[in-house]
């Protein structure tokens, strides 16, 4: 049994207002509880986005009412998301906004990228960039490489990110501010951050469970990560595994995994991203993008654990303090005083992820059906218990 | 309603045909030789040997096609199959309706198969998971046309003596091409070597084709890529341009076309760079004029109308395959 600080979490969707068949405040904030987190921020990508003070009064008006743990909002870079029109983010910083984020779309502007530095120079907080451009990724619908042309899926190159965060990263080296890298994917943006950091930059970044233990064989149902088996033939599609930025190559995957042990990757992530049977069970061109992460997360990196690529220690302290250095906040620890968010697990539990077994609306994760180790038994937030396993 | 939720297939199920990445090689020859005893009927204007128990065939199609379509209409008629043909572009079956509640509303009508075209890639092993009765996939994005590639390997296999050391050409719109990767699923079984030729922006890379050496390919064949037809064609056995598919690409624009034209039409002059028994395949529609000369299609080069009618006779054969097998498991619908 293991006790730790509570999970933090950088990046999920709740989905909330808005997209209540997904997902709700009550029911992620669940999720996250049982996955062992009592710290998330939510994304701004909801009906309304959360651009303006109002908008981010309903999200906050659900969050006291039904947040199970601590909910910290982020919102819009640009109003709508739409990336024509900066927000104000003064007044949403004073409202309890801790980063800004266009995530789901990326900031094409070049200008107001630039100008959302400034503002994060000036006022201290993240932005955190979607670095995907547009244009190499409006029909892609999985890693580009032999795979999506075996399936016959356009695919989402992985020099799509790297321009883009190669253009992040020149901003912030010349401008300032705190540029975050959401759900790093590809070796080459690796690179570019490593790069970045030795230079100095004030660039963080982070990495989703689901990127660090998965290839772009899940596509196909196939979860194993080393080299491909003679008996792999590539004919099935499976939705649950389709994500943006998408699953990468096995050295994608390799890259990653070594950036998270140097630190140039600072944090997991979870990128949760609920959603509806419907959303998922059609074509995989039409299926939703995105994975239900938060009850994997643990389970997921403590595969990592166990194959001896990660310590139990890195992953601990990639899911507490140093997102809680990034978010500047004082949580993720247990030192005396503190806030008493506590994570208890069980590394050697195993549990079967089937859709009863998770809190979250969303059932979609390429784990379905597998058995997985790692559980949390007892969760606690703000000295309150939030989940106890049954 | 009892949606079906869509399960992972355990093993590939030979009750549907939907790609031959799965079948082997066993199951095509034995495809082949029901499709020369289905040809030879066809041939002395026999009526089909009606086996015991007509089927009901929906033919769901969710992209235009007429060849196919007829094709199989055909196909059924001879066997004395019924087919229901549902253009469903169109209908309120899928307008603002699921494809998932489509496709469980066309499982409670009980038919015995369903022919499926669909426009993206996937739709058939969605579609081989939510229904009863068996799939065949008659083209699904561009992801795979398992008929139309039986139908080519077939038509090579009625003509010339080998796969084994057969140099396959096939030229032009090959990452929108769905008859192009079926066709490299099968002919890598047989032994063949295949070439992909055309301008870069239609072709895979080189790293693109390793996913398709499995334990399946058979030793003796290769794949490459190479842009220039004139090498491309150099010793080839059979040269199988494509359509460059507009509706899918934005790869080649018109004015593009004439460039194409003039680096890898099939005239006269490539053809005599290939092997003197070289013959010309398409799998239809043509642009004449465009990939092909009209003049070259219609010669004693071209076996494109060998194609059509081996067709009919290949998709005669699987009715009949598939039919047998329902048989055999007591699962006719009625
Ligand atoms: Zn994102």
């Amino acid at each position: 049994m293991i006790l730790s600080p509570g999970f933090i979490d950088l990046h999920c969707h709740l989905r909330d207002p808005g997209f209540e068949h997904k997902e709700t405040v009550q029911s992620g904030s669940a999720a996250a509880a049982a996955g062992g987190f009592t710290t998330v921020c939510a994304m701004p990508n909801t009906s309304p986005v959360i651009d303006n003070t109002g908008s981010l009064k309903i999200l906050q008006q659900a969050i006291s009412e039904d947040a199970l743990i601590r909910v910290l909002p982020i919102a819009a870079i640009t109003k709508g998301q739409q990336g024509q029109a900066l927000v104000d983010f003064q007044g949403l910083l004073k409202q309890g906004v801790v980063a800004f984020s266009d995530d789901g779309n990326t900031l094409e502007d070049d200008h107001l990228m630039s100008q959302a530095l400034l503002y994060s120079k000036e006022f201290s907080f993240p932005i955190i960039s979607h670095a995907e451009s547009t244009k190499f990724t409006t029909n892609g619908q999985m890693n580009a490489g032999p795979l999506s042309f075996a399936l016959g899926l356009e695919g989402r190159p992985s020099f799509a990110e790297e321009i883009v965060v190669a253009r992040d990263i020149s901003l912030a080296s010349h401008i300032g501010g705190h540029l975050h890298i959401a759900h790093v994917s590809s070796l080459g943006a690796v690179e570019l951050i490593r790069t970045a950091k030795n230079k100095g930059v004030h660039v963080t970044s982070e990495v989703t469970p689901h990127h660090v233990t998965l290839t772009e064989r899940a596509v196909c149902h196939d979860l194993t990560t080393g080299s491909i088996s003679k008996d792999f033939i590539p004919n099935i599609y499976n939705a649950n595994a389709k994500v943006a930025p998408p699953l990468r190559s096995p050295k994608d995957v390799a890259a990653l995994i070594d950036a998270v042990e140097d630190e140039t990757i600072d944090v997991f992530a979870t990128d949760h991203a609920p959603h509806s049977y419907e959303d998922k069970n059609t074509t995989f061109q039409s299926a939703a993008f995105g994975i239900s992460a938060l009850e994997t997360a643990l389970s997921s990196l403590l595969l990592l654990v166990s194959q001896n690529k990660i310590s139990l220690k890195t992953v601990i302290k990639k899911l507490t303090q140093d997102p809680a250095k990034i978010l500047n906040v004082p949580l993720g620890t247990l030192s005396t005083g503190s806030i008493a968010d506590i994570a208890v697990f069980n590394p050697d539990q195993s549990w079967r992820v089937s859709p009863e077994s998770l809190y979250s609306k969303g059932k979609n994760t390429p784990w379905l059906g597998k058995t997985m180790l790692g559980k949390v038994v007892l969760t606690i937030a703000n000295g309150e218990i939030v989940y106890q396993k049954k | 309603m009892n949606n079906k939720t869509p399960q992972p297939k355990k093993q590939p199920a030979n009750t549907h045909l939907l790609d031959l990445s799965e079948l082997s090689t066993q199951y095509i020859e034995n495809i082949f030789e029901s499709t020369e005893l289905m040809l030879a009927q066809m041939r002395k204007s026999k009526p089909s040997k009606k086996e015991s128990g007509s089927l009901s065939i929906l033919l769901a199609f969710f992209e235009p096609s007429t060849r196919t379509k007829i094709s199989f209409q055909q196909a059924a008629t001879r066997l004395g199959h019924q087919t229901v043909d549902f253009n469903i572009q169109g209908s309120s079956l899928s307008k603002g309706e699921s494809f998932l509640s489509t496709l469980n509303t066309l499982n409670s009508m009980m038919f015995d198969i369903l022919v499926l075209r669909h426009p993206h890639s996937g739709a058939a092993d969605f579609a081989s998971q939510v229904l009863n009765c068996p799939v065949i996939n008659a083209g699904d994005g561009t992801h795979a046309h398992p008929l139309q590639a039986l139908t080519d390997i077939f038509t090579i296999r009625q003509t010339l003596d080998s796969f084994l050391g057969l140099n396959v050409v096939i030229i032009g719109d090959i990452i929108h091409s769905r008859v192009a990767r079926s066709n490299i699923w099968g002919l890598t079984k047989l032994g063949s070597t295949i070439t992909l030729c055309g301008p870069l922006v239609l072709l895979p890379e080189k790293n693109d084709l390793s996913v398709f050496y499995n334990k399946n390919t058979h030793p003796r064949s290769s794949i490459r890529i190479e842009t220039s037809l004139k090498k491309a064609v150099k010793n080839a056995d059979i040269l199988m341009p494509l359509r460059i598919q507009k509706e899918r690409t934005n790869n080649i624009e018109e004015n593009d076309l004439s460039v194409y034209k003039k680096n890898y039409r099939i005239t006269e002059k490539v053809l005599s760079l290939a092997q003197k028994n070289a013959y010309i395949m398409h799998p239809g529609p043509i642009n004449e004029g465009v990939e092909l000369l009209g003049e070259i299609a219609y010669s004693n080069k071209s076996l494109i109308f060998d194609q059509v009618q081996n067709g009919v006779a290949l998709k005669m054969a699987i009715l009949e395959m598939l039919r047998s097998q329902l048989k055999e498991r007591g699962k006719f619908n009625k």
